[in-house]
């Protein structure tokens, strides 16, 4: 093992170094070969390093180096005397590989691709490509081109080409080119897709950006979250605003603030929430269950539709039990076995807010086996097996084929019509 | 040109909530400590201008100085995480609240 020190501000012309390295401030190692230096153990930077060429190590680090500031006193005049201390940077001129650590205190330029165990850079770190196990920066990442890694843990803003990363846990800002990130992505500021990403839980304090076609397990946006496209999520949780412009396919989607869909919502078991939703296609659930304003083209749920707010469905709702809590405004036709109208708010679920109660329920047309029109409950035309008009609310017109029950001072404008046959429903 | 000097104001000024934010989230990235170079490079502030935020974040309680081998370290605190999560959150809240003009 022969260690080696390149004085401050000079240049060594190496090709193998079986030992450590020392490099002086502002030295300069150049390669003499085109496969670069290859440095059997540790290099360690003094100041700011200069690499002509690829650089091989065991390990790279650097010193500290602390400023200080210190009150003189000349002649009664007092004046503060700042000591910068200089910081450890390395500049490389090709690719960089190091086995085990790469620690540098303030910053890492690297003109080809990193590859290292662990990166942990203070300041800065700006390269081709990197493929390391744990990066952990304080500052700034850039990479041009890929950028593969177990856990990235950057203080301020990550820009990089394609990923295939792990954890993402960025203070600021994240700017990524599509690709992979399994595990979670926590964002504090913003975090922007501009290709399709696959991911696992994203969670947007700020404002994220999907391109369309992106996928992932969750999505959850405490701020604003925009897909370009098409979003492929199990459960998405809307505490701010999330905008798609596409088609949304998801397991469970809770919407506290609001959800804007510009294509159709498909959601294979729960859509739920206090917030709004505006869809522009269809919804397609299982059970629904929204106590804020809901729009679609129409909606469509296996089991249940529990609603309250205000609806607005141009072609209609249908749901196995359809129930519309008291003091909603629900426009366009309702389908169901069951029907109910006018049944009080489920206080559990912030079904009070502008729909209280003492509110008139409003409902178009139904078609359904059994509809029952509570208290306080107006509908359009009621076409159904079993009918009853609860005290105080009322119908324009009701057609039924096996029983109508109409409560003392409930009213029906037209003449009830009992049938053989009820009418089909439109959908 | 002026279009690009505009956004690299608005970029560079940072409020002292944000520099108070920035600082706590390079010291969450050190749960072993943080030494005081390493979290100005991470800030992007000169060291003797951290010190001065560090001791105010000190009074607050959102982070906590300690000497360990002869070294200061400064370390988050429960209080400054909080401080973090509260802050992220408005943040968002101010993302929503930017898409609307008050009519």
């Amino acid at each position: 093992m022969t260690d080696l020190r390149i004085p401050r501000g000079q240049t060594a012309t190496l090709d193998r170094v079986d030992g450590h390295l020392r490099i002086g401030n502002h030295a300069t190692v150049q390669s003499s070969n085109v496969k670069g230096v290859v440095v059997t153990g540790r290099v360690y930077l003094e100041g700011k390093a200069y690499v002509n060429g690829n650089l091989e190590c065991d390990s790279v680090e650097s010193e500290s180096f602390l400023s200080e500031h210190r009150e003189i006193n000349v002649g009664g005049q007092r004046a503060r005397l700042d000591l910068i201390g200089r910081y450890t940077h390395l500049e490389v001129n090709g690719n960089l590989t190091v086995h085990k650590q790469l620690s540098v205190s303030h910053s890492v330029e690297v003109k080809g691709a990193i590859t290292a165990s662990d990166i942990d850079v203070g300041g800065k770190i700006e390269a081709d490509a990197v493929k390391c196990s744990r990066i952990r920066v304080g500052g700034r990442t850039e990479v041009k081109g890929m950028f593969e890694a177990e856990s990235v843990d950057v203080g301020g803003k990550v820009e990089a080409g394609p990923v295939k990363i792990g954890d993402l846990n960025v203070g600021g800002e994240a700017e990524v080119d599509g690709g992979s990130i399994t595990g979670n992505i926590r964002v504090g500021g913003r975090f922007i897709s501009k290709s399709k990403l696959e991911f696992g839980e994203l969670l947007v304090y700020g404002k994220g950006a999907l391109a369309g076609g992106s996928k992932g397990r969750k999505v959850s946006a405490f701020g604003k979250l925009e897909a370009d496209g098409d979003l492929i999520s199990d459960v998405i949780e809307a505490g701010g605003i999330i905008e798609i412009k596409g088609d949304c396919h998801a397991q469970h989607v809770e919407i506290g603030g609001k959800l804007e869909v510009s294509g159709s919502l498909y959601v294979s078991e729960r859509i739920e929430g206090v917030g709004s939703a505006e869809v522009e296609g269809n919804v397609e659930t299982a059970h629904l269950k929204v106590s804020g304003k809901l729009e679609a083209d129409r909606i469509t749920a296996k089991e249940d539709a529990d609603v309250s707010g205000k609806i607005e469905v141009d072609h209609g709702l249908k749901a196995a039990q359809v129930t519309v809590r008291s003091g909603s405004r629900c426009e366009g036709v309702l389908i169901g076995e069951r029907v109910e109208v006018g049944k009080s708010a489920d206080l559990s679920y912030g079904g009070w807010g502008k729909w209280g109660v003492g509110a008139m329920t409003r409902v178009d047309d139904i078609y359904a086996k059994e509809a029952i029109i509570g208290a306080m409950s107006t509908a359009g035309r009621i076409f159904a097996n079993k009918i009853t008009l609860e005290q105080s609310s009322s119908a324009w017109q009701v057609t039924y084929t096996d029983e109508l029950k109409i409560a003392q001072g409930a009213g029906v404008s037209e003449q009830p019509r009992k049938v053989e046959n009820l009418p089909k429903s439109p959908f | 040109m002026g279009d690009m000097l505009m956004v690299r104001s608005r970029e560079t000024k940072r409020s002292r909530t944000d520099l108070y934010a920035q600082v706590l989230e390079v010291l969450i990235r050190y749960p072993e400590g943080g030494k005081i170079t390493r979290v100005s490079y991470g800030v992007g502030v000169p060291v003797d201008r951290l010190r001065r935020i560090l001791e105010a974040l000190n009074e607050y309680g959102l982070t906590r100085k300690m000497t360990v081998d002869e070294q200061t370290l400064y370390f988050s605190t429960p209080r400054g995480l909080e401080f973090l999560d509260t802050y992220w959150k408005m943040k968002g809240f101010l993302e929503i609240f930017g898409d609307k003009k008050i009519k």
